[in-house]
């Protein structure tokens, strides 16, 4: 009764109060600090946890596998390609791409001397070549295999010479092999081994040439690395000892992580950097990524053809939405108003592309003139055939669901009536794949290498709108298969023009990325290429 | 007694079988295949590589085969390999049962050591303003939802206040007993609310019918010690639905809690199961789901067990 | 057990009493959103996001602009009924499952108890997904799931209850004397098996509304643009500590509606509370 229950309940708060104690009293390492023993330990709040280290078959961006892991080239912060393994990148200028009389094209890419794998082995030619070996085999499953087809031949002259033999131009040779695997560790191996290889995927041989080495990785918690201290660029680099990416997916929970100090780096939410403007020691970089948020038409399903055939039709929808409003007021001047799927950093952005609007009496005209009239119930109709289409929504992507709700009150002034229709992640996206609705907001996230054939040539692996312009192919296909910069230019310059005047899909604004950087942290140039901020992750310092 | 319980143990591996299908239907009638996270971070996947990815998982195959390969596998001690890592299912288990169940075990050693006392509180005092408190306190554990109750002790003890950290089983490079033990404070705190209540609650209830039994008014009639009648024979006999519904919720001890794992960033099954449901990872799940109902049979079988054993009354045929 | 000393003991529990008031003016509130909401539910205004509590909008405004006070009366609407119905779907089959089953007895007992081992190792989430692919049902999918799948626990507490009355002396008698098993589970076990039913019953209905409230944290549950408690609660978290009463409102809403269920299930209790229960 009381006394005896009372009894043990007093023994078990004693036990835990004494525990408690026991903790404060041990634990003042704490989590902020960065010298854990005088070391320089950068702490990630990192957005997700990854599912292998492999960089060609990881489902994810793999921030973590490039700490490690190096190629011939990465991206800087502006969306060029610089030489990592590879000395200088060929180009036709510097002669290192050579054009044969057969239409061939002969690349060779000079290597630094003196690099060694982190398990000292010495990095050679040899490896790229295994490495494109891999990469075009069937079941490599690696996501860009298509682009490496084009590479007909490896050969390795001597240890610092890779020669490529390409069967033709191809503008995008560039950004490929961002990383090379080791052969001395997966030499052997048939393609679908090398897929399921554990002690690769998952670290104990986790071989790179990288500023970084794998120390561990404890599952749903963090993956450790520790400075490579035979790091080909020189001794004084890399300038941290040790990184901890702890795996927070939670948004919520990473901002509070990084309120609290417990991180140096996390990225946010573009909702949260209102949150996060007055916290001392850190600041949030707004990165510009490769991702276009943007509204699609579809004239794939029969309903979609019923309505959004007529091109009139589309332009009207696209001027009643207010992108300027969307941008500066919703996302709250987070992001910038995109006119083009192509980075506006890039070299190939036009700038004179633009997109009219918001003009809601036009648009009200523009559907008069098409025959689309309003209905009792302020919905317009033609025929038999109401202006209605359903947004395909994917759960849980709060941003594209309120752009969805901002549209869908828009289009309602102008007598369009949106619903929508909101399924589960992997239920969405095979919905999309399929090409079976009307209206998505997605955003693609694009390559550095700025290729929009996929996406909108009318045999597009990525097309699943249905459009097709065969003056608009003929550019974008032109505009693959030339190493002239300027050509090339020239072609993506004017199909970012009948892009925009085919007025089949509306770019909203360029996705941000909020980085919240401890002051801690040395030269951090953020990125929103797929190689992310931490391209440069050799050069970055941490103040002791 | 026996006998029934000899009967419920063979009815183990059939039931066992028969949840299996069930879950196997039910995850597979989602719609959406494990092709969907490589296509989660929005980049242009050759088609061809979608196509040789679902053939090596083998969700080409019609739906019976694939239970069937799996089946068959299982029996031969195989959880299969994970579609997103590669991985052995059971290992990939196994690494985050530890986490699991001590997370679970501290919010239950917690749940217990607060509704006990507010149970009897309540049960010994029913109606009394020492109730009502009691009764106010346990409700709130069960009308807070759990994601907010727990981002905003965060914010508090973590966050304003330092006290505690963010979240993860430890320091990374600073892990000592007690720095673990702060971290299993939140999230154990937290997680302890959801069975507070039903506990405490139940508790009280049959406290408060015990007391009124007949037996208990033949034993004060007796002249027995107020002492002596409660302690000896209404808590005792109190304790057994409680004691039943602990049984039942341990079974929880092997499937975790995603919202405060998620909140908490804590490496248990729950969060393994949802990323696992998102991606359609159906190894990960088979293997998650059949340990779980295991431990669901078991519990349920311990539960049974514990009430036939303390209530004399109840007699299994 | 006359209905009037029932109706005393309920009277007498002063904070069900108090609950009832509650639930019933939230409800009532609820139930009149179109009368009393001031604005439309989907009346978006970018240029007013996320403000405070003010004179002319309640409850400030939410991350589109919209009245929060105006979501807040629809989203109750459909937080309560989920809570409701959900409920009732649950209890109402556990009850029924778990009375015949300790009832009955025998080989019945133990398929039933088997099927709710099988049901209980049903994992939620993926019916749920399931189930959601039907999009404009999303309030029967979110019923039938949470109801369909916490009938388990009922089930069980309401078979122990009339597995230890079946064991009483007056029962066996009432048997002797010819009454059949269907008179005697509807006369006499129910009724003793109230009292656990009732707090099994509430307790699902605050279940209910907090499950909801979980589903939104996982990005499933009820989807915008339609309101819920849940959803609201979950989609103003990223901004808790600079916008607090964007998740005051929806959370404090839900903490007074599942404390008043769980109340009035008390005072129901009490005042169904047998003197022959616990034998």
């Amino acid at each position: 009764m009381r006394g005896r229950t009372g009894g043990q309940a007093d023994r078990w708060a004693g036990l835990l109060a004494t525990l408690a104690v026991m903790g404060f009293a041990g634990c003042r390492g704490a989590d902020g600090d960065a010298t854990a023993g005088g070391k320089r330990i950068l702490r990630i709040a990192y957005e997700r946890e990854i599912d292998l280290l492999n960089p060609f078959t990881s489902q994810n961006l793999v921030d973590i596998s490039f700490s490690m892991i190096e190629g011939l080239v990465s991206t800087d912060e502006h969306n060029r390609f610089v030489p990592v393994l590879a000395k200088t990148i060929p180009t036709t200028e510097n002669g290192l791409a050579k054009r044969n009389p057969d239409g061939t094209i002969e690349m060779t890419w000079p290597l630094h001397a003196n690099v060694a794998w982190h398990d000292g082995v010495p990095f050679t030619s040899r490896d790229v070549c295994f490495t494109w070996r891999f990469v075009t085999s069937p079941n490599s499953e690696t996501y860009n295999r298509e682009q490496y087809l084009g590479i007909k031949g490896c050969d390795a002259p001597n240890d610092t010479t890779v020669v490529f033999r390409w069967d033709g131009e191809y503008a995008y040779y560039a950004g490929l092999f961002e990383a090379i695997l080791p052969e001395h560790v997966l030499g052997g191996m048939t393609p679908e081994e090398i897929v399921r290889h554990e002690p690769y995927n998952r670290g104990a041989k986790t071989i790179g040439t990288g500023p970084f080495k794998f120390a561990e990785w404890k599952a749903g918690e963090y993956i450790r690395v520790v400075r490579n201290d035979n790091y080909w660029r020189g001794s004084e680099y890399p300038g941290i000892d040790e990184i901890v990416w702890a795996f927070i997916p939670d948004a919520n929970t990473r901002l509070n992580a990084l309120k609290a100090g417990r991180a140096h780096f996390g990225r946010i939410l573009p909702t949260q950097v209102k949150e996060v403007r007055d916290v001392p020691g850190y600041r949030v970089n707004l990165i510009n990524s490769n991702s276009v948020m943007h509204l699609d038409l579809s004239i794939s399903t029969e309903h979609g053809r019923a309505i959004f055939a007529d091109s009139t039709v589309r332009r009207a929808i696209f001027l009643a939405i207010d992108r300027r409003a969307i941008a500066t007021q919703l996302m709250e001047g987070t992001v910038t108003l995109a006119n083009s799927p192509i980075n506006s950093g890039s070299a190939f952005f036009n700038s004179a592309v633009a997109y009219p609007g918001p003009d809601r009496q036009l648009a009200r005209q523009l559907l008069d003139q098409a025959g689309w009239t309003v209905g009792p119930d302020s919905v317009r109709t033609k025929g038999a055939t109401r202006l209605a289409f359903p947004l395909l929504n994917r759960a849980g992507a709060t941003d594209r669901i309120a752009i969805a709700q901002v549209i869908q009150a828009e289009l309602k002034a102008i007598g369009v009536a949106v619903t929508f229709e909101t399924l589960e992640s992997a239920a969405w996206t095979q919905r999309w794949r399929a090409g079976k609705w009307e209206a998505v907001v997605s955003a693609w996230f694009l390559p550095a290498d700025p290729s929009l054939t996929g996406l909108y040539a009318c045999d597009g692996a990525n097309n699943m709108t249905g459009f097709c312009d065969p003056a608009l192919d003929l550019l974008l296909k032109r505009s693959d298969r030339t190493l002239s910069v300027a050509d090339r230019k020239r072609d993506l310059d004017l199909a970012q023009l009948r892009l925009s005047e085919s007025a089949r899909t509306l770019p909203l604004y360029y996705n941000v990325v909020p980085e919240m950087v401890s002051a801690a942290v040395g030269n951090y140039r953020g990125s929103g290429t797929n190689f992310g901020s931490f391209w440069n992750l050799y050069e970055w310092t941490l103040a002791r | 007694m026996r006998r029934y319980f000899a009967g419920r143990l063979l009815q183990v591996v059939p039931l066992l079988f028969g949840i299996s299908i069930v879950v196997f239907l039910v995850i597979q009638a989602a719609p959406g295949g494990p092709e969907g996270s490589l296509l989660a971070a929005g980049r242009f996947v050759d088609p061809e590589v979608i196509e040789s990815y679902r053939r090596r998982l083998g969700v080409d195959q019609p739906i019976y085969l694939q239970y069937l390969n799996w089946l068959g596998a299982v029996v031969r001690g195989d959880l299969g390999h994970s579609f997103a890592t590669s991985r052995p299912v059971a290992e990939m288990i196994v690494e985050r049962l530890p986490a699991t169940v001590e997370l679970m075990g501290t919010a239950f050693l917690l749940a217990a050591v607060l509704a006990i006392p507010l149970g009897l509180l309540g049960g010994l005092r029913p109606q009394s303003a020492i109730d009502l408190a009691g009764t106010g306190v346990s409700f709130l554990g069960i009308a807070m939802p759990v994601f907010w109750f727990g981002l905003l002790l965060q914010l508090i003890f973590s966050v304003k206040l330092g006290w505690l950290p963010v979240g993860g089983t430890g320091t990374v490079g600073a892990t000592s007993l007690g720095d673990h033990l702060l971290h299993l404070v939140l999230p154990g705190l937290v997680l302890s609310t959801r069975y507070v209540a039903g506990w405490s609650r139940y508790f009280r209830g049959s406290l408060v019918g015990t007391l009124r039994a007949d037996f208990v008014r033949t034993a004060r009639a007796k002249g027995l010690a107020e002492r002596a009648v409660v302690g000896t024979h209404a808590v005792r006999n109190a304790m057994i639905p409680l004691v039943s519904i602990m049984a039942l919720n341990a079974a929880e001890l092997f499937s975790g809690a995603v919202i405060t794992e998620t909140v908490f960033a804590w490496p248990g099954i729950g969060r393994l199961f949802v990323q696992a449901m998102f991606a359609r990872d159906y190894p990960v799940l088979m293997g998650v789901l059949l340990m779980g109902a295991l431990a669901v049979i078991v519990f349920n079988l311990v539960a049974d067990l514990l009430y036939g054993f303390l209530d004399p009354r109840i007699r299994y045929e | 057990m006359s209905r009037g000393s029932g109706w005393d003991r309920f009277r007498r529990h002063k904070a069900a009493v108090a609950s009832v008031a509650v639930f019933a003016a939230l409800g009532a509130a609820c139930l009149a959103a179109p009368v009393l909401a001031p604005y439309q539910i989907d009346a978006i205004d970018l240029g007013n996001l996320r403000a405070p509590p003010s004179l002319t909008h309640l409850m400030g405004t939410d991350d589109l602009g919209r009245d929060v006070f105006t979501r807040m009366l629809y989203g109750g609407r459909i937080s309560i009924a989920i809570g409701l119905l959900a409920a009732l779907v649950g209890t109402g089959l556990g009850a029924l499952i778990g009375a015949t089953a300790g009832f009955v007895g025998r080989r019945l007992d133990s398929v039933l108890m088997r099927f709710t081992d099988v049901a209980f190792a049903i994992p939620t989430l993926p019916l749920l997904i399931v189930l959601s692919g039907y999009s404009e049902a999303a309030l029967i999918s979110m019923v039938t799931i949470i109801g369909g799948l916490s009938w388990m626990a009922t089930a069980r507490v309401v078979r122990s209850e009339v597995l230890t009355i079946r064991a009483m002396p007056y029962l066996e008698a009432a048997r002797a004397l010819g009454a059949a098993n269907v008179t005697m589970i509807r006369r006499h076990a129910l009724p003793n098996a109230m009292g656990p039913l009732i707090v099994a019953a509430t307790l699902a209905v605050g279940n209910a509304i907090v499950i909801e409230s979980s589903l939104s944290f996982l990005g499933l549950g009820v989807q915008p643009p339609t309101p819920t408690w849940g959803n609201m609660l979950m989609d103003s978290q990223s901004t808790m500590a600079s916008k607090p009463w964007l998740t005051i409102f929806p959370g404090a809403a839900i903490l007074l509606v599942v404390l008043a269920i769980n109340f009035i299930g008390d005072g129901l209790r009490d005042s169904f509370d047998p003197r022959h229960h616990g034998g």
